[in-house]
């Protein structure tokens, strides 16, 4: 099989004729399977086991934390009188937003029939999991009398004798968030089920074999199997797509829904969905390139694939930056004196700060990305990518700081957050990453039997010109 | 069969405990039944309380029993409730029904006179004390210091047994051995023995005291906060030390020169209510209330006019207005060319010529006598002693100035002519002036006895310590304000044993115990009239004696003089010398109630700081010093250094540094700070700072300004906010008419002068009865009182439903001042919501809503004290504050803005000194018809009652706390931590300590119709719930309509300026109909469509005319052009 020079082809340069190969180094079939699979084969390195400690010791220190506001009450957090909800609903946005990119990239890529994600889907979709975890912990944890939060949930029990509470736009966060973590974790789990079946043949422990065999479900490779299975993924795929927009649309009724001014816009619905895709997909790039680096992925997620996301960073990344510039007018504009002052002092008031780091983080920094070297050096958007995240966290934390500032200056206050507030935002990562590595290393991290399916085929003979072919025939 | 023999038993002990003795045999027989020796179930009703009688009963304890229930029995007098039973009542003493609260007359000395009370008993234990309905000096008002009084009573830090020194500390001793050692002191000669006691109104001690006195003792006055300089100036004045009693109602220009006579004043109850009688502008009286004060006061933020003078100065003011009034004659025109102060000075004096004899100039007692002299001598001049000023005669005329006083007894200490000293209560050791060092008088006397409720400062140098009763537990009485002879009962047995003041005192000098009841009976035989035991249940049934007022007394001048007229008021401020103004503080007094939490914890009227008191700089000041807000900065002063925060805010006059007093105590307790047992101590002592020379003021003081960061404990943004906060603020207060025309803003304000014209413009008839008159005058149509509260169900006055009004009548009816209004029906996209107010309703006549006056709110929290302390709201200790997680209900807001009248004050040009425009907001749960909060629980824990009360369920409540941040009110306030815990109820440092004793004492105050709330539930106001439902239920039982105003809410009871209304929006008759359908009711926040139940009335300031060259509403030139704007949007 010939090899091409790994460190000369550029699979980003477009050409019209031909389409970009989405694999390179030639793999072939087993390539793939080798190179993925040996992810979980071979010795993690060296580099995973510092990194792993960190983040277990974090989400230790997460969960103790975690009991820490069980026994003491809320009170241990920051929050006051008028800033009712502050780092844990911050801290909820934001991971839910993160969470969208994996199904977008799944669900929505896929029925576009975007070849290109059968790379980093798998791993898109792992995070979206990690970080709908780390979002649900959040409001879990932050009412007042957390014995009694199924009480937020629709089921008969004595003590509450009633329904919730059906026009309340928490309730519908339940119902959201609730549907939303249970189609991803399925169309998750179902599109590894061919991939946990290689495992499961490759494994070469009892209990490897055991476990795998059991998640596989028996999956034997047959073209019934192929066949069912492709229908079922259609199926979520279509089921996951609306949820992709459903979710951070009903997160932002939270805010759209009430009447404080500087959440009572009716523009949060779409700019919600466009951040959470922004962050999303920052946080994916921030996971995937060190990922490809290590593992060796490089010819499986290419440059080209990072690129891609880049793209849809910056186009995101302009349309919150419109969404922000759109608030201001609508405020602006509006003629009412507590939205004007609700914007102005976002941008000039006490929280000036925030207004400006997330503005810069997400309007400024990611138009760095016109540039083509910024967008195809793994290094460079890495850092870009980071700052967008904290730009989107920085965003939630300036939209619930209306909080301080609303109608009656008498009650206003300003917030201060406690060594606990910033504690359990560093412990919610210190988990994200434990779920994170964990997941590198026992489970399948790219979609082996969707890459194959992109991968320039070997009938053709070889070569990139072929190999474009082919992508372009399927 | 078992358990109608058990009620037997019980029944037979409590007739033998009600001294029934014929019933024994009784008693016994039914003992004997086998049913009652097997005790089951005995046991299984009254459990562990029958300890000792389960397993059959013996002859023995059936004796120690019924023993120490004939005594406690026979012990119990009067009013006062028996001692606990362990048995149930089977005859129910007369007004006793369990569960249902007994409300007793009674009074307490405070300031120096007696404030008759009324006192809420629930099964022997008061919760509540208010003013006393029936005593003309109350009429049922009170104030934040009574409020917090139950608090004190519970108080688990009390002395429980009398304390003997022994080397450094004290050792728990028996009433046997203090009273053999303090007997030994009182011998038949009392030449060596010396008492030192505060200012009491107590016919009954004074009694005592020319007992006292007539056997050769000296008796010594001391207290921190008193009228010794008014006292001084009657008698410079007209040579004998009288009370004068001001008619604010009848006056119709008050002058306070650093006088606060709606807050610290013994007469506090009383002038609220003249004073807001004489604003009445509805019915146009209104008068106009000059204040000219250093630092902020109650009355400051109340004034018309308020000009900011150091205290030094205030002399020369007083000197330049008696000029000023000899100079002019009624109806003289004041020149417009002058700058503001002087234009200011000019006004007042005018303003005092024109309305001879109905005016009042007053003096503060800060101020030294000559200056009240050269008041009464220009009070005298005008004509306004006798008319609006009138003099009695207090009981203890003849008491020296306290500092003198103090003097005296260090001679006397000191030449070894006193030998021993009682101090009855008090604390002289921390409030006595520095220079006089009373903890050496002290020392240098042999035998030293403190009678006191709580061990502080003083106790600490005082050989024995005696654990007095509280005046809520003993026999009392005292003379109120205007005279009148007042009683007080107990309320409860002591609670830690102990005798009054009067009962030592009469013991210690008759040689054997004496009986409260009795002395304050033989007292109080001279007032009474007719068959002295009618006589007497009457008074005590009233609380005091009818018509014993004391008659004014005819006064003549006989001294005095003004102080030259040196024009030194007006001179500049150098930049660096400053002048520390030491006032009252108006939480913890002059440190009394340093170990009250509620008091601690109640934010400052002005400065909403709690748990601390802070230097107050102007922002001038501020300025020319580099003072910087939270800082903690030295400053240096005769020679002393203090350490303060500083608190930078206006109103405080340029140069001066404003201190409360009282703060800083080192022996309190575990809430205000104690220095031995390691609690925090809260605020910083000035007293090192007073001397007896230099009391209330003292100059030169410097400072370089830095210091480390210090973050003050406030309730609210502090004015140094930055400025995009600031300007917003200043925007938000009030409206200012712009393109857009009509704003609604959270405050409301109009000069008395455009309020008349508007009323001239729309004749009301009678706005009392809520007829709002005429719509618009081109229509000239009449609208009924139902036509501005469309969106209530509507009743005529036989209660009969009638068909709501039009919206259209409510959107077009007039409102002052013009231009707020809101137009609802552009808006209200959701009428269906309150439709259930219309129909199908049962209940159409109950529907619930609150009035608040701004024009008679002063800004005195004892409304926040009052929730308090019927809700159950806990304590939550600074740093909680810190946190912003205070627990009130009920808030104040209080807003600074420019002048609206005038150009110059408004700092469009420099002014020295400022006359700005202070507005105080009581903001609560306005229970809104359209609540945000309900639509966004998910678990409907709060929800709409069929009364339009928006009810708050804590045991559905888990705590997501939505509800908070969608209420544009913020009055909803979460438990964060385990505030209401009953270990730590009262969250001070040190509470979490307390054992369960002591929790079960601080237990017994709270009110049991209140539910306590848990950790993580939203809480808030609930317009007194309780008190709806237990009327509602009264009046069902009795068959009848619930009357008009006859529930009233805890801060409507307490208000001494009747701002707060309460009651049934529906009913014709109600207080609150008609001030909701008052011209200068407005609904706060109206754009946002909640249509609440709570409605503020606008507040009228009457600013002298020619002080005024600007509108007040529209910034627009006052003349002429006012009017074209008012009917362009009327």
């Amino acid at each position: 099989m010939a090899t091409v020079d790994l460190t000369s082809l550029d699979n980003t340069i477009e050409d019209g004729k031909h389409r970009a190969p989405l694999v390179l180094g030639g793999m072939n079939y087993s390539d793939v399977t080798d190179a993925v699979a040996g992810v979980w084969e071979k010795k993690q390195p060296a580099i995973w086991w510092p990194i792993f400690g960190l983040s277990v010791s974090l989400t230790l220190l997460f969960g103790a934390l975690i009991m820490h506001l069980f026994f003491k009450g809320v009170g241990v957090w920051g929050n006051n009188n008028p800033t009712y909800w502050a780092f844990d609903i911050v801290n909820f946005v934001f991971w839910v937003g993160i969470g969208h990119a994996g199904t977008l990239i799944s669900a929505i890529l896929f029925l576009f029939r975007q070849h290109w994600r059968t790379s980093i889907n798998r791993a898109a979709e792992a995070m979206t999991i990690f970080a709908v975890i780390c979002a649900a912990t959040f409001p879990g944890i932050h009412i007042g009398r957390i014995w009694v939060f199924y009480w937020l949930f629709p089921v008969p029990t004595e003590h509450l004798a009633m329904w919730p509470n059906f026009r309340s736009p928490l309730l519908w966060d339940v119902f959201a968030v609730g549907t939303y973590a249970t189609t991803s974790l399925l169309f998750w789990y179902m599109g590894m089920v061919p991939d946990l079946a290689t495992f499961r043949d490759r494994s070469k422990s009892k209990i490897g074999q055991f476990v795998y065999g059991l998640l596989s479900l028996g999956w034997t490779g047959s073209a019934r199997n192929w066949h069912r299975y492709e229908m079922a993924y259609t199926i979520l795929a279509a089921l996951a797509t609306p949820l992709v927009l459903s979710v951070h649309t009903v997160v932002s009724f939270d805010f759209a829904v009430s009447q404080l001014p500087g959440w009572h816009t009716t523009i949060f619905p779409p700019y919600f969905v466009a951040g959470a895709i922004f962050s999303g997909f920052a946080m994916v790039v921030t996971l995937l390139v060190p990922v490809r680096k290590l593992y060796g992925l490089e010819n499986l997620i290419t440059i080209r694939h990072l690129e891609n996301m880049n793209k849809i960073i910056m186009a995101t990344g302009l349309m919150v930056g419109t969404a922000y510039t759109i608030e201001l007018f609508i405020a602006a504009y509006s003629g009412v004196a507590s939205e004007q002052f609700a914007f102005y002092n976002r941008a000039f008031g006490n929280y000036w700060w925030a207004y400006f780091i997330m503005f810069s983080c997400n309007v400024f920094i990611p138009q760095l990305f016109w540039i083509k070297w910024c967008r195809t050096t793994p290094w460079f958007m890495v850092i870009v990518s980071i700052f967008v995240n904290i730009g989107m966290w920085f965003e939630r934390f300036v939209i619930i700081m209306a909080l301080c500032r609303d109608f009656i200056p008498g009650s206003w206050f300003y917030y201060r957050p406690t060594w606990v507030d910033l504690s359990m935002l560093l412990g919610s990562f210190g988990l994200f990453f434990t779920l994170f590595l964990l997941f590198c290393r026992y489970l399948p991290v790219i979609a082996m039997s969707e890459v194959k399916n992109v991968i320039p085929h070997a009938d053709h003979g070889h070569g990139e010109e072929h190999a474009a072919h082919s992508a372009a025939s399927h | 069969m078992n358990h109608i023999d058990s009620k037997t038993i019980h029944a037979a002990a409590e007739a033998a405990a009600s001294n029934e003795y014929e019933q024994l045999e009784q008693f016994q027989a039914a003992s004997r039944t086998p049913e009652a020796v097997a005790g089951g179930a005995l046991d299984a009703e009254f459990g562990a309380a029958l300890e000792g009688l389960d397993d059959g009963l013996s002859r023995r304890r059936w004796l120690q029993l019924m023993g120490a229930s004939l005594a406690l029995g026979a012990a119990s007098t009067g009013c006062r409730y028996q001692e606990e039973k362990i048995a149930p009542y089977a005859f129910r003493p007369q007004n006793r029904i369990p569960g249902v609260p007994v409300k007793y007359a009674t009074s307490l000395n405070f300031a120096g006179v007696a404030h008759p009370l009324e006192a809420i008993s629930y099964d022997g234990r008061p919760i509540k004390l208010d003013g006393n309905k029936l005593h003309p000096d109350s009429l049922g008002a009170s104030d934040t210091f009574t409020q917090a009084r139950i608090l004190e009573l519970y108080c688990p830090e009390r002395l429980r047994s009398p304390q003997l020194r022994e080397g450094d500390s004290f050792r728990d001793s028996d009433w046997a051995a203090f009273s053999a050692a303090a007997s030994g002191l009182f011998g038949q000669d009392l030449s060596t023995v010396a008492v030192l006691a505060e200012p009491n109104a107590s016919p009954t001690l004074a009694r005592l005291k020319g007992e006292f006195e007539a056997r050769g003792g000296k008796w010594f006055t001391f207290t921190a906060i008193n009228d010794d300089n008014t006292r001084a100036g009657t008698k410079l004045a007209f040579g004998q030390s009288l009370r004068p009693q001001y008619h604010f109602d009848k006056a119709k220009v008050i002058v306070c020169l650093e006088a606060d006579p709606l807050k610290i004043d013994p007469a506090v109850i009383r002038n609220n209510r003249k004073f807001a009688a004489g604003r009445d502008a509805d019915h146009g009286v209104m008068s106009r209330l000059y204040v000219v004060e250093a630092a902020n006061s109650i009355t400051g933020s109340s004034a018309d006019h308020r000009m900011s003078l150091p205290s030094s100065k205030l002399a020369s003011f007083l000197g330049a207005l008696a000029a000023a009034v000899a100079g002019r004659k009624a109806g003289d025109t004041i020149n417009a060319e002058l700058p503001y102060r002087e234009k200011l000075l000019a006004a007042m004096a005018q303003d005092l010529r024109d309305h001879a004899g109905a005016g009042i100039v007053m003096v503060g007692d800060s101020q030294p006598a000559e200056v009240h002299a050269a008041a009464w001598k220009l009070n005298q001049e005008l004509g306004n002693l006798g008319a609006t000023i009138e003099f009695t005669q207090p009981l203890d005329a003849d008491r020296p100035a306290g500092i003198e006083s103090l003097k005296q007894l260090a001679v006397g200490a000191q030449s070894g002519s006193i030998k021993s000293l009682l101090i009855l209560g008090g604390n002289p050791v921390n409030d006595a002036p520095a220079d006089l060092d009373f903890a050496k008088t002290i020392s240098a006397i042999e035998n030293t006895i403190h009678a006191t409720v709580h061990r502080n400062e003083t106790s600490l140098f005082c050989d024995w310590l005696y654990n007095a009763a509280h005046p809520l537990e003993s026999w009392g009485d005292g003379q109120s304000v205007d005279g009148s002879h007042c009683l007080s009962q107990p309320l409860i047995a002591p609670l830690f044993g102990g005798k009054s003041e009067i009962e030592l005192l009469a013991g210690l000098l008759g040689g054997k115990e004496a009986d409260g009841l009795s002395l304050v009976q033989e007292t109080a035989k001279a007032a009474l009239q007719g068959d002295f035991q009618t006589a007497w249940n009457r008074a005590v049934h009233d609380g005091f004696v009818a018509d014993t007022a004391a008659k004014p007394i005819a006064v003549s001048l006989s001294g005095g003089e003004y102080p030259s007229n040196d024009g030194v008021w007006n001179t500049k401020w150098d930049g660096k010398s400053l002048e520390f103004v030491f006032t009252p503080s108006l939480s913890v007094y002059d440190g009394r109630f340093a170990n009250n939490a509620w008091l601690q914890e109640l934010p400052d009227f002005h400065t909403k700081l709690t748990w601390e008191n802070a230097a107050l700089v102007s922002p001038e000041t501020a300025d020319a010093l580099g003072l910087k807000q939270d800082t903690k900065v030295e400053f240096q002063i005769a020679g002393k250094t203090v350490t303060l925060p500083v608190h930078v805010q206006p109103g405080q006059a340029r140069g001066t540094v404003g201190v409360a007093i009282g703060y800083g105590r080192t022996a309190a307790g575990k809430v205000g700070g104690d220095e031995l047992a390691g609690v925090e101590i809260a605020g910083t002592d000035v007293n090192q700072l007073r001397t007896s020379g230099q009391w209330h003021w003292v100059g030169g003081g410097t400072t370089n300004g830095k210091g480390p960061f210090y973050r003050l404990a406030a309730t609210q943004e502090k004015w140094t906010i930055d400025a995009t906060g600031r300007d917003e603020i200043q925007a938000r207060m009030l409206m200012t008419l712009d393109e857009h025309g009509i704003r609604s803003r959270l405050l409301r304000e109009g000069s008395f002068a455009s309020y008349q014209e508007f009323l001239k413009k729309h004749p009301a008839g009678d706005h009392d009865h809520g007829d709002t008159g005429h719509d618009h005058a081109a229509e000239g149509e009449k609208h009924s009182s139902a036509a501005k509260l469309t969106f209530l169900p509507v009743i005529n006055s036989n209660f009969e439903p009638v068909a709501p009004p039009s919206e259209d009548a409510h959107d077009h009816a007039p409102q002052w001042p013009e231009n707020f209004h809101m137009h609802h029906k552009l808006f209200d996209l959701t009428p269906g919501v309150r439709e259930k107010y219309k129909q199908d309703n049962h209940d159409l006549r109950n529907v619930w809503g609150m009035s608040i006056d701004l024009h008679k709110c002063t800004g005195c929290s004892a409304c926040v004290i009052a929730c308090q302390a019927e809700n159950n709201i806990p304590i939550v200790g600074r740093e909680q504050v810190l946190r912003h997680r205070i627990m009130h209900w009920m808030r104040i807001d209080s807003y600074f803005g420019s002048n609206l009248y005038n150009k110059e004050a408004a700092g469009l040009a420099k002014v020295e000194g400022d006359d700005k425009m202070v507005v105080h907001q009581p903001v609560t749960c306005h229970h809104c018809e359209n609540a945000p909060c309900e639509t966004v629980c998910p678990v409907a824990a709060t929800v709409h009652s069929s009364e339009g009360l928006n009810d708050m369920v804590y045991n559905r409540c888990i705590g997501t706390r939505y509800c908070g941040n969608n209420c544009p009110y913020k009055v909803r306030r979460f438990n964060y931590l385990n505030y209401s815990d009953a270990v730590t109820f009262l969250k001070y440092p040190g509470a979490d300590r307390l054992t369960a004793g002591d929790r079960a004492i601080q237990n017994m105050m709270m009110n049991p119709e209140v539910t306590v709330r848990s950790r993580g539930v939203m809480e808030k106001c609930t317009y007194c719930v309780q008190r709806i439902q237990n009327t509602k239920i009264k009046a069902k039982n009795e068959q009848r309509e619930i009357g008009a105003n006859e529930i009233t809410t805890a801060c409507q009871d307490v208000c001494p300026a009747g701002a707060i209304k309460f009651g049934d929006l529906n009913h014709p008759q109600s207080d609150v109909h008609a001030a909701h359908a008052s011209p200068r009711a407005y609904v706060m926040l109206e754009e946002l469509n909640n249509y609440p139940r709570t409605r503020y009335l606008a507040r009228v300031r009457n600013p002298h005319p020619a002080l005024m060259d600007w509108d007040d509403r529209f910034g627009l030139p006052a003349q002429g052009e006012k009017h074209a704007a008012g009917d362009k949007h009327a």
